[in-house]
Order: structure tokens, then sequence, then C-alpha cells
């Protein structure tokens, strides 16, 4: 059983999987055991009363009657943070951020957002909160300002210069007199997003706020998001596109109504293949023996052969292996033609977690992939 | 208190933005049921007809013949197509939709009457709508009702006409009078004898249906009143000349003079009156009291005024959640910190709003455009159409929050709408309902707001105190049950 360890933020992240037996040709991902990484599930306090993040949930779960939900949920989202949540169609991404903006009652545990229980929310705390559904919720027949102008009411905001300024960084001011129905499903996705902003909340729970969005504008929103939580705002984002995980200070990976793991995302990478990943190319061809001896040197959880003259091996920290390879190299009078740190893209780190629980598991999914686009009911 | 305002108003603004900017919702739920009555109202006849119409009857009966002339004549009801002697060849001309009604008069309808009944004339007809059939049946009675009358005019016409004898055979029995009194003074006998003889060959003549004036006991069978009195006074004379004892008594002679001056009188009054007032002595003239004459058109003017507004307010409301729940948009009302009851008002002031220009768009055309009369005050009229709609609302509200879908909506709003059609008073007077089907007039809104306006503008009267009960008690109740549905309906799940 690992203990999770605590980052400076007192987020835990995920320990680092030891790997028993390791073998030349490949690492065996079942060898890590499920347990390993639902049991190291972090819980940020022990108990929420006393939990000083903006979210707090304990064993939070919600069971539909079709039986599909959300299992023993834990998590705590400090202040001034983006948290991210990356799963497939169906993993529980949605249903997760409407237990937090009370839409959803949970079946059991326990839920606390802003210091309040959401399907309880003072009209005070409410108006602390911004929230864009999954699908663009606007009025078809009133046009982009009219929406925007009703959505912010709905705040009881008034103010017309924060609205623009919302319009401008959604890139919607010059179409403001379009109506919602006439527009396409991007510029939509951003009308619902300057809905979600334009009264200047505290917390915002985000739901696929790029689904749609052309690059550059996705990079623009990310850049804003970041902006906001330097302003000190919190801000709670589902997303499809598994590459934006870089943009989240912490990514809670969601995978069939489970939380398989909360980490920042070099963490998560490090928690993909239980250390960093290191490409060693020899001049000449090793033999198991030198292998064995690097492996052993350098505290490699696996080694895996990528071609006769090169291997990839998971080591504890890339910083201290490479040097220490190149001693050894010296030493031993081994040309080691080049040694580099291979950084997976999240993609492969969220596909290799996802694999990896679902095997263990028997589940009988195949590659989660990219999750939905248009699911519901998450 | 503001921020309120502000959440509430962005709701009523949104809701009047969303009306606004389809016309073509606004043309189907207003204009097309307002064009639809328009026109019954300008198109809608209170007379029926002409109905082409031909006549079954036997060309050798001169009766017969002369009731198809009356038919003929009766007015502008009847197309008159001609006679036809073949009744089959008649009713297939009826069936084929040549004409519209084809009556058959008995072929010996003298012998019917001679033997004490009447000849039955048939009436033949091809509707199905019962309306129509008891309008033709209404139609074909009152014709034959009037060639009945037509009949016993031209016969009392004859019988005065005759009766000018009267008058000279009248006078000369006036003078044997004279003269049999004078003679019975004198002492004359033969004189007497030869004046009284002279008196009741005068008297009998009067009698005699040979006579000139025979027509007079025809008029006896028919009309009974003036001819009865007149020959019961004849036979008193007649009665008192063979008396012996008048040959002594100069004074029943003179009796007889003033009696035969009399009689000379109420002849001179039975020429006098038409025909048709002796056919037919009374009439009748009904009169609503304390309201205007009002047209057919104005009768059912706040009834469709009441209608749209209510099928209008229905089904914008019945249709608002519902369009809610397809947008999404309870997902973000559910988290933004407007309350269900706050969204409520903003609906119904929204549509109220929308529901209000409506409202006084076709209040002004009713009443200068179409002239429809006001008779009470416009304050009234505006109070009752005002709680009308708001019970409308609350009833839309209440659908919205019940169905599942915008088909489902606007199926109980067409239903509602049917069920205000036919017992609200519209078309149906609710008097003719059974009392236990009366219950569910009066358990719908529209009935009491539709009596009240009728009751406004055309009586003159206010408000009573049933009207503002039922329609309040409405208003307050359909607010309770929508709200308490949106609450559950925007609760977290």
């Amino acid at each position: 059983m690992h203990v999770p360890a605590e980052t400076e933020t007192g987020i835990p992240v995920f320990p680092d999987v030891e790997t028993e037996g390791i073998e030349a040709s490949a690492v065996d991902t079942s060898a890590v055991d499920n347990a390993e990484l639902t049991a190291g599930i972090p819980i940020l306090s022990e108990t929420i009363e006393d939990g000083t993040g903006l979210i707090e949930a304990r064993r939070l779960e919600k069971t539909f009657p079709s039986g599909d939900g959300i299992r023993n949920l834990n998590l705590s989202v400090p202040a001034g943070t983006i948290f991210g949540f990356i799963g497939p169609s169906g993993s529980g991404k949605t249903t997760t951020v409407k237990m937090f903006t009370g839409s959803v009652v949970p079946t059991s545990g326990r839920v606390k957002v802003l210091g309040q229980n959401p399907t309880q929310f003072s009209t005070a705390t409410r108006t602390r909160i911004g929230y864009m559904p999954q699908l663009s919720v606007l009025y078809p027949g009133l046009t982009i300002e009219e929406n925007l102008r009703f959505l912010a009411a709905l705040y009881s905001h008034r103010n017309q210069a924060s609205l623009d300024r919302a319009l401008e960084f959604v890139e919607l001011d010059s179409h403001r007199d379009k109506r919602a129905d006439r527009i396409s499903g991007g510029m939509q996705r951003r009308l619902s997003l300057a809905g979600a902003l334009a009264h200047d909340p505290e917390l915002m729970f985000l739901d696929e706020p790029t689904a749609g969005i052309d690059p550059v504008l996705r990079r623009k929103f990310w850049d804003h998001f970041t902006d906001l939580k330097g302003d000190g705002r919190t801000l709670v984002v589902t997303t499809q596109y598994v590459g934006e995980a870089a943009y989240c200070d912490f990514i809670g990976v969601l995978a069939d109504g489970e939380l398989l793991t909360i980490e920042t995302p070099e963490g998560l990478r490090r928690a993909a293949y239980g250390g960093d990943l290191l490409d060693v190319e020899f001049v000449m061809r090793p033999s198991s023996e030198t292998l064995d001896e690097v492996v052993k040197m350098l505290g490699a959880s696996s080694l895996t052969k990528t071609s006769t003259m090169s291997v990839r091996l998971v080591v504890p920290d890339a910083a201290i292996a490479i040097p220490d390879l190149g001693s050894w190299s010296n030493d031993r009078e081994i040309e080691i033609e080049s040694v580099e740190q291979h950084v997976p893209p999240f993609d492969d780190v969220f596909v290799e977690i996802v694999e990896r629980y679902r095997s263990t598991n028997g589940h009988a999914e195949s590659t989660p992939g990219t999750p939905d686009k248009k699911g519901r009911g998450e | 208190m503001r921020d309120l305002v502000t959440r509430v108003g962005a709701i009523v603004r949104k809701e009047a933005l969303a009306v606004i900017r389809q016309p073509r919702l606004l043309a189907t739920l207003i204009l097309g049921p307002f064009v639809i009555l328009a026109l019954v109202g300008f198109g809608y006849q209170t007379n029926i007809g002409p109905l082409a119409t031909l006549v079954v009857t036997d060309p050798d009966s001169r009766l017969g013949e002369e009731v198809a002339t009356r038919i003929k004549e009766t007015g502008s009801n009847i197309d008159f197509r001609g006679i036809e002697e073949d009744a089959d060849r008649a009713l297939d001309d009826l069936r084929r939709g040549r004409v519209d009604i084809v009556v058959t008069i008995p072929p010996n309808p003298v012998e019917i009457v001679r033997s004490g009944e009447s000849a039955v004339v048939e009436v033949f007809h091809n509707q199905l709508d019962p309306f129509e059939q008891a309008t033709v049946t209404l139609l074909s009675r009152t014709t034959i009702d009037t060639v009945n009358r037509r009949i016993l005019e031209e016969l009392v016409t004859r019988g005065q006409q005759e009766s000018d004898g009267y008058d000279e055979i009248l006078a000369n029995a006036g003078e044997s009078a004279g003269l049999l009194r004078q003679s019975i003074e004198s002492g004359d006998e033969v004189a007497t004898a030869r004046h009284r003889a002279t008196l009741a060959r005068q008297l009998q003549q009067l009698k005699n249906p040979t006579s000139p004036t025979g027509g007079l006991a025809a008029l006896e069978e028919l009309s009974g009143s003036q001819q009865s009195q007149i020959s019961r006074d004849i036979d008193g004379l007649l009665a008192t000349l063979e008396s012996e004892s008048i040959k002594d008594d100069a004074e029943a002679a003179r009796s007889i003079e003033n009696d035969l001056e009399q009689l000379n009188a109420t002849i001179a009054d039975f020429q006098s009156i038409p025909p048709a007032v002796l056919v037919s002595p009374f009439d009748s003239h009904a009169e609503v009291i304390d309201a205007i004459d009002l047209e057919i058109t104005d009768f059912y003017a706040p009834g469709a005024m009441a209608l749209l507004l209510q099928h209008l307010a229905i089904t914008f409301a019945a249709l608002s959640f519902v369009r809610e729940r397809a947008l999404g948009t309870p997902e973000l009302f559910q988290v933004a910190p407007i309350r269900p009851v706050e969204i409520l008002v903003g609906k119904y002031l929204g549509f109220l709003l929308i529901s209000g220009i409506v409202a006084t768009a076709l209040t002004a055309l009713m009443f200068l455009g179409f002239r429809i009369p006001l008779a009470g005050s416009l304050l009234d009229y505006v109070l009752v159409l005002l709680l009308l709609t708001l019970v409308a609302l609350g009833i839309g509200f209440v659908i919205s929050a019940a169905v599942a879908s915008d088909v489902q909506a606007v199926n109980v709003a067409m239903i509602i709408l049917l069920l205000s059609l036919f017992f609200s008073g519209f078309f149906i007077s609710v008097d003719r309902l059974l009392p236990s089907v009366q219950a569910v007039s009066w358990t719908l809104p529209i009935t009491h707001a539709l009596d009240s306006l009728r009751d406004i503008m055309f009586r003159g009267s206010g408000v009573d105190l049933r009207t503002w009960v039922a329609l309040g008690t409405g208003v307050i109740a359909t607010f309770l049950i929508s709200w308490r549905l949106t609450v559950r309906r925007l609760a977290a799940h």
C-alpha cells in the first residue's frame, strides 16, 4: 500500500508504482495491481469539515436507475487552481460537475462547495459560481448580445462594460447582433463561455469549454483561464482534449464512474508509466547481462527493447539517470550513441492509465481513445 | 430588490423578445383564428334558403294546384322549381342535389278534409346536419302554415265580398220590421200578417246558404266568431217573429227592428276587419329586456375575444417550460441564483405583456372596426379579460410542467379549446345542458368570463361577485399549482 505523498499545495500526487520482476523485453502493465491505482486515490483531507479546499468531496456516489454513476469519489480542489477532469465517454465527468453545481443530488457521500451543500446553495453563494454546461444553452430567437445579457441578468449582473469585455474575449463582439440560431456551433460554445464568465464568478465550472473551438482560440481560452487563476479564481474544467491537461494544475482521470487518479500533469505521466521514460541507443548491440546491469544500476522498473540497438527504460528520475548512465558507460567502456528522456503525449498517458485500469478490472471496452464530443449523462 | 427586478426582468424581456421574434407563431395563434372568426361573422346567414323546391301533386287536383301556387308565393325562402307528377322522379332530383326539398301533396286532399282529417303534406329533404334538419323542418312547417292561412284568408275575403248583399237585405228587413211595428200599433191585422211574412222570408234569406250570402254559412265552419253570433241573432229574431204573441206586441216588433239595426252594424264591423287579422287574430313579438338589440356577430364577439385570448395564453404558457427543457435551460436555472418563483413570475409578466398587446389590438378592432356595442364599463371589461388571461396562463404553466413534449402541450391546449367551445356558452347556451353537465361548464374559467363579458357589453351591468370569486380563485389556485410544479421540475434530481 502506498501512502500518497503531498505536494506543496497539499495535493497528494499519485505514488510511484513499484514493479517487480523486470523483464528484458517489455513491461507487463498488467503487473501493476489495480488496487494500487484505486487504493491510491488521494483524499485531500481526512474530514471534509476540516478541508480547506473550495470543493471538498468524500465518498461521493451517484447511482442512476441504469446502474451507471459515480462511485466513491474523493477529492479536494484548492482555491486559485485549475482542476481538470479527463475521461472517456460515459466516465462520469459531467455527472461529477453537476453534483458540484447542485443539479444532481448524490446518492451518498458528502460534498461541499464554497462551504455549502450544493443542493442548498444560498442565493449569495450562487452568484459566486459560473457554469458553462456541456451543451450550449442559448435562446435561438435572441441575438448573441441578448443571450449574454440574459445569462448575466440571471446572476443579477447589469454591467454592460463587463458584457462587452466578455464578448470581446470570445471574439464575438462584431457578431453581437446575430441571432443565436444563425451562428456556428463554435460560436455558440464561445457565447456560452462568455455567459459563464460575464458576471466575474469566483468559482467556475466549465464543461468542455473548448469543444468545437479552433486550436488558436482554444489556446487563447486556456491563456485566459490561466489569467483567471492568476486573479485567484478557481476553475473546474472538463475537456475532451487530453492534451489540455497540460494547462491544468491538477487532473482527475475518470473512467467508468471511478476517479482513477488525481495528479499534476507531470505526475500523471509518471503515474502512467511508473516513472520517467528514458530512450537509450547503444553503438553495439547490448548483451542481456549489460541490460540487466543497466536496469540494476539505474533502478529502472522496466525495460523494453525498441530495436536491436536501443531500449526504453522506466526510471525513477530521468535527471539523475542520464548522468549516472554516462558515468557507467565510461567506466564499462560501453559506447552509447544517445540518451534522451521520452515525454509521451497526454493522449498516450491517458490511454495507458485507462487501459491499465480496465484490463485489471475485466472491462471489455477497448482503448478509450478520444472522449465523446456530445455524450450526455457522463 | 434591484437584483430581484433584474432577474425577473430578464425573464420578462426574454419571453417578450422570443415571441416577437416568431412572427409565424404570432400569425398562427392570433391572426389565423381571428381571420376565421371574422369570416364567419361576415359570412354567417341567419336566414336559410332560398330552398329549391319541387311540388309533387296530381295535375287534375285543383286543390293540389292551389297549394302549389301558394307555396310558390310563400316568400324568399322558397325557390319554386315547378310541379312534378312523378314522386320518384322528384325524389331522384332531391338525391342528386338538383333540388333542396320535395313537397308532396296527397292526391285526394278534398276527400281527406271532408272525412274530418287533415291532409298531410310531406316534405322531403336530404340534410344530415341535425341543425339543418331542424331548420328545414321548421321552414316546411311554417310554409304549410302560411299556405293554410292564405287559403283561410281567401275564404274570409270571399265571405266578406258576399256579405256585401247583406246591406240591402238588412235594409229591407229593417223596413219590414218598421212596417210590422206600425201595423201592430194601428191594429191592422191583415197588414201585420203580410209584413210578418215578408220579414220572415227576408230573415230566412239571410240564413239560406244558397242565397247570395251563402258564403256566410261556410265561414261559420271556418272561423266561427262573428259569423256564428250573426247566425244565432237571426235564429233569435225568427223565433220571436214566429211567436203568436207578436201580433199584439208592438214592443217585440220594435225590438226586432233594433236588433236588425245592430246586426247591420255587426256585419259592417265584420266587413271592415282585414281577412288576415280575422284568420290570425293573435301575433307575437318577443323583446329582450335590459339589453340592447344585437346582431348575431355582436353576440359572438365577446366569446371570440375570450376564446382567442385564453387559447393564446394557454398555448404560450404550455409551450414555455417545455421549450425550456428542450433547450436545456433548467440546467442553468438550477445553478443560477434565480429562484423558481422568479422565473414563473417573469413568465407570467412576459406573456401578460404579449397577451395585453394582442387584447388591446383585438379590442380596438372589435369596438372601433366592427362597431360591436359596449354598454357597460370598459374598466370592468378589461379586468375580466385580465383575470381570464392570468387563469389561462396558470393553466398553461400547469400543462407545461405536466407534459413531456411540445406536441403533448399543444394537444392539451387544443382539448381545452374544444372544451371551452362547447361548454362555455359560446355556441350552446349553458342553460341547455343537463345540470350535471353544467358543473363542467362552470368549472371552466372562461364560462364565468364570457357570461360576465356579455353582461358588461350588452346589458351594461357590472361584474358580479360570483365572477370575481371564480376567476380570482382560479388565478390563485393555478399560480400555486404551477409554482409547486415548477419548483419540482427545476429541483436537483
